[in-house]
C-alpha cells in the first residue's frame, strides 16, 4: 500500500509590532490566501492544512501539509502580508517530511543566530552577560 | 507538432437572454469561472474564442495543450450566464481544426 505523504513547513513570522497570534489564526490566514490565489480547487487541496506547534516566543510555527499541494502553501507565502489582523511577513525557513527534521533545523538555527549575536559584541564582559542573559531566558 | 487545442463547445440557456449574446460575454463567462475555480494565479490562462455563432450559439476555443484540461474543468462547471442557468457542452476536442468539421458545420 502507498503510504499518504506529508510535508512539514518551517514558517518565521515577522512583524513590526508585538504581533499576538495564535496558531488558529494563522491556519485561517493561509486557507484564505490558498482560497484567493488558487480558487476553490486550492482550498479544496490545501483542506488537510494543520499548524502543529507554534512557537510563540520566537514566532515561528511548523505547519502540515499533503506531499504535492504543498507546494501552493510554499508559492502563496511570500505574497502573505497579513497574519490575523496585524501586517506580517511570513519566511519560509524549511521544508522537511518529518517535525523531527523542522526541530533539528530551529537548534541549527537558533544556534547560528546566537553565534551572529555574539559576533557583534567587542569586549569579553559584553558576550558573557549575553550568553548568562540567554541561559536565564532558557531556564525560566 | 501543434501545441494547441481546438474545442468545439455549445451553450444552453434555459430561458432566451434580453441582450444579445456578444463574444465578450462568452469570454468573460469563461474567465470568470476559470478565476472562481483555479484562484488569481492559477486562473491565468491564454485562450481564444475563434468564432462564436450566434444563432446556433456554438463556438470555437482554442487554448494551449497545457491548460486544455484546466478549461474544460471551467467549462463543464459554469452553472449559469447572465444570471441565466446554463451549460457550455463541449462536442469535440482536438489538436487539428480540421477535426472540428463534423460537429461545427451542420450539413
Amino acid at each position: 500500500m502507498v503510504r499518504f505523504k506529508n510535508r512539514y513547513i518551517l514558517i518565521q513570522v515577522k512583524s513590526e509590532k508585538n504581533l499576538k497570534l495564535t496558531a488558529a489564526e494563522l491556519a485561517d490566514t493561509l486557507r484564505k490566501a490558498a482560497h484567493k490565489h488558487y480558487g476553490d480547487f486550492g482550498l479544496a487541496s490545501v483542506s488537510n492544512l494543520n499548524v502543529k506547534l507554534f512557537y510563540d516566543r520566537r514566532k515561528l510555527a511548523i505547519v502540515r501539509a499533503s506531499h504535492g499541494p504543498h507546494r501552493f502553501i510554499t508559492s502563496i507565502l511570500p505574497l502573505i502580508n497579513k497574519a490575523g489582523k496585524e501586517l506580517a511577513q511570513l519566511k519560509i525557513l524549511y521544508v522537511g517530511a518529518t517535525i523531527r527534521q523542522c526541530k533539528k533545523f530551529v537548534l541549527n538555527y537558533n544556534n547560528n543566530v546566537l553565534r551572529k549575536i555574539i559576533g557583534t559584541f567587542n569586549s569579553e564582559a559584553e558576550k558573557k552577560e549575553f550568553t548568562d542573559e540567554v541561559s536565564n531566558s532558557l531556564e525560566n | 507538432m501543434n501545441d494547441y487545442c481546438y474545442l468545439d463547445f455549445s451553450l444552453k440557456l434555459k430561458k432566451e437572454p434580453r441582450e444579445e449574446l456578444a463574444q465578450i460575454y462568452i469570454k468573460g463567462a469563461i474567465i470568470k469561472s476559470l478565476v472562481a475555480i483555479f484562484g488569481k494565479i492559477g486562473g491565468q490562462t491564454d485562450f481564444e474564442l475563434l468564432t462564436f455563432d450566434e444563432a446556433r450559439r456554438k463556438g470555437i476555443l482554442r487554448v494551449a495543450v497545457d491548460f486544455a484540461i484546466k478549461l474544460r474543468i471551467a467549462l463543464t462547471l459554469i452553472a449559469e450566464f447572465q444570471g441565466i442557468p446554463s451549460i457550455f457542452q463541449v462536442h469535440n476536442s482536438s489538436s487539428q481544426l480540421n477535426s472540428l468539421i463534423d460537429t461545427f458545420i451542420e450539413f
